[in-house]
């Protein structure tokens, strides 16, 4: 009987301890974007945010979107082919980009280069005292850090993301017609007929969210770096960062699957 | 003889804090005099920083009540705090200067976000690298600084604002002796300039007692000391003398 209570005790204490994490990082969350519009706007510091995740990102988000769409283009050639309907392979590259890779793959791109880089750098400001500096000069420190970086991850992960997809589909040309032969009239016109505005819609609406997600958890495991349990210092930053990027990661596939499951069930 | 009251703009009351199991500060009661320089002396991991952090509100206290100008820091509005804020600046031990900015840029921050014109800025800012002899650095970054130069940038965003009162955590801190004296005499020379009220935890013992108006000492989260530097050379109390002669 005291077993089961010990199990039922301490299942209880990680409901709850994970319960208080989910509201802490909704409330860091929720200030973070609205403190953006507390006068002066901070503009300068979004665009270059917007620089720093956005267009620093495009040449990584370039590369992986013409080596996916080149894949895709061979996998899928020598797999249609087997059926007689290579002529599909517009279709299906377009779609599995436009639909699933692109906004997934940009986004995990971008935890990779721009995230990880989000998570040390505040969590050097936190154990080098910056932040406690900030509320000292009567700054607050959640809209100096935060504010400027979530509104930029908005505006920077919809865009690379059809950055993303306009290069793959290139990229399933490039292997299918270019190396293999296939009919580019063909190719163009299947992805033509086969994308919807919904198909391009659902993959912003990812991106949007993956957005939110990707940022704020990369900004509060840096922002919070001191709270860790048993690491601290430049230890604790690195296990933050690493936290930040698995975490980021993992909640963008989970993402990905509750927004593909009630947007795409049609 | 002069017996006008002194004027305390900071007053700790009862003020008790617990990290863990570990009680740092036990119901410290301690009053701040306006346009004085007070140090706060002790041994290390006594709770000398966190008595600063607590007067400037970076921590808050388990029990106790602090005072700033006779209104109490934990019932204040959010108005109150940001002027209450405007008033009083902290240099920290490790400086805390933001490493991806400028010179310029960091005596400037606290300008800038509350919102001040650009003119005032530059003049402000200008006028405080002048001071600090900082000129002909403002575009460098503080990793391309000395030691002491990083000291006097954070000492210039300190006083920027023009605060009334200004707390250092221990400023001279991987100093050499005479970039020691140094500061002393930088804390010293502006206090007299600008008349703000000083707070000053360090170590630098007998240094420290020779800028100082007031001393106090804590030990074992209590402040067992307070008197002038003459009265600490003089003091009777065994263990506070033989923690300034630096004896076991």
């Amino acid at each position: 009987m005291n077993f089961l209570l010990g199990i039922l005790k301490l299942l209880g204490q990680k409901v709850i301890y994970t319960v208080n994490g989910l509201g802490k990082i909704f409330i860091f969350f929720i200030k973070g974007l609205f403190l953006f519009f507390k006068w002066p706007l901070q503009l300068s510091k979004l665009l270059n945010q917007v620089y720093f995740i956005g267009l620093k990102s495009v040449l990584i988000v370039c590369l992986t979107a013409l080596f996916t769409g080149m894949v895709l283009g061979l996998q899928g050639y020598y797999t249609l082919i087997k059926f007689g309907s290579e002529g599909y392979l517009g279709t299906a590259v377009a779609l599995t980009i436009v639909r699933e890779l692109g906004p997934v793959l940009t986004a995990i791109m971008i935890v990779a280069r721009a995230g990880s880089a989000m998570t040390a750098e505040i969590g050097i400001m936190r154990i080098s005292e910056q932040i406690d500096a900030l509320e000292t000069m009567n700054i607050n420190p959640l809209r100096f850090i935060f504010s400027s970086r979530i509104w930029a991850g908005i505006i920077s992960f919809p865009l690379l993301t059809a950055i993303f997809d306009f290069i793959g589909i290139i990229g399933g040309y490039i292997s299918g017609s270019l190396l293999l032969g296939l009919n580019s009239g063909i190719y163009f016109a299947r992805v033509e007929s086969s994308i919807t505005l919904n198909d391009v819609n659902g993959g912003f609406i990812k991106a949007f969210i993956f957005a939110l997600v990707v940022i704020t958890i990369c900004c509060y495991k840096g922002f919070y770096t001191h709270l860790q349990k048993n690491v601290s210092g430049s230890k604790g930053v690195g296990y933050s960062t690493t936290s930040a990027v698995v975490l980021s990661c993992v909640w963008i596939l989970v993402f990905d699957y509750v927004i593909t499951s009630f947007y795409f069930n049609g | 003889m002069n017996n006008t009251k002194p004027e305390i703009p900071v007053e700790l009351i009862s003020i008790s804090k617990s990290f863990g199991e570990l009680d740092v500060l036990k119901q410290i009661s301690l009053k701040i005099e306006k346009g004085k320089i007070t140090s706060i002396i002790g041994k290390s991991g006594e709770g000398k920083s966190v008595l600063l952090k607590h007067i400037i509100g970076l921590l808050k206290p388990d029990k106790g009540e602090i005072l700033f100008e006779g209104k109490l820091i934990g019932k204040m509005s959010r108005s109150e705090i940001r002027e209450f804020r405007k008033k009083i600046s902290y240099m920290f031990q490790g400086n805390a200067l933001f490493d991806s900015m400028t010179v310029f840029e960091n005596i400037a921050l606290p300008l800038y976000e509350n919102n001040e014109k650009k003119e005032k800025i530059n003049s402000l800012v200008s006028k405080r690298i002048d001071q600090m002899e900082l000129s002909g650095s403002e575009n460098k970054y503080p990793s391309e600084l000395s030691g002491g130069m990083q000291k006097r940038v954070a000492l210039a965003r300190a006083l920027v604002n023009e605060p009334e009162i200004v707390l250092f955590d221990e400023p001279t801190t991987g100093l050499d002796p005479i970039r020691k004296n140094y500061v002393h005499k930088m804390i010293s020379d502006y206090q007299k300039k600008f008349h703000f009220t000083a707070v000053l935890v360090s170590h630098e013992i007998p240094d420290v007692f020779e800028i100082s108006d007031i001393i106090m000492m804590l030990d074992n989260g209590k402040i067992v000391f307070t008197g002038t530097c003459e009265d600490i050379k003089n003091t009777k109390n065994t263990y506070v003398k033989k923690f300034i002669e630096g004896r076991d």
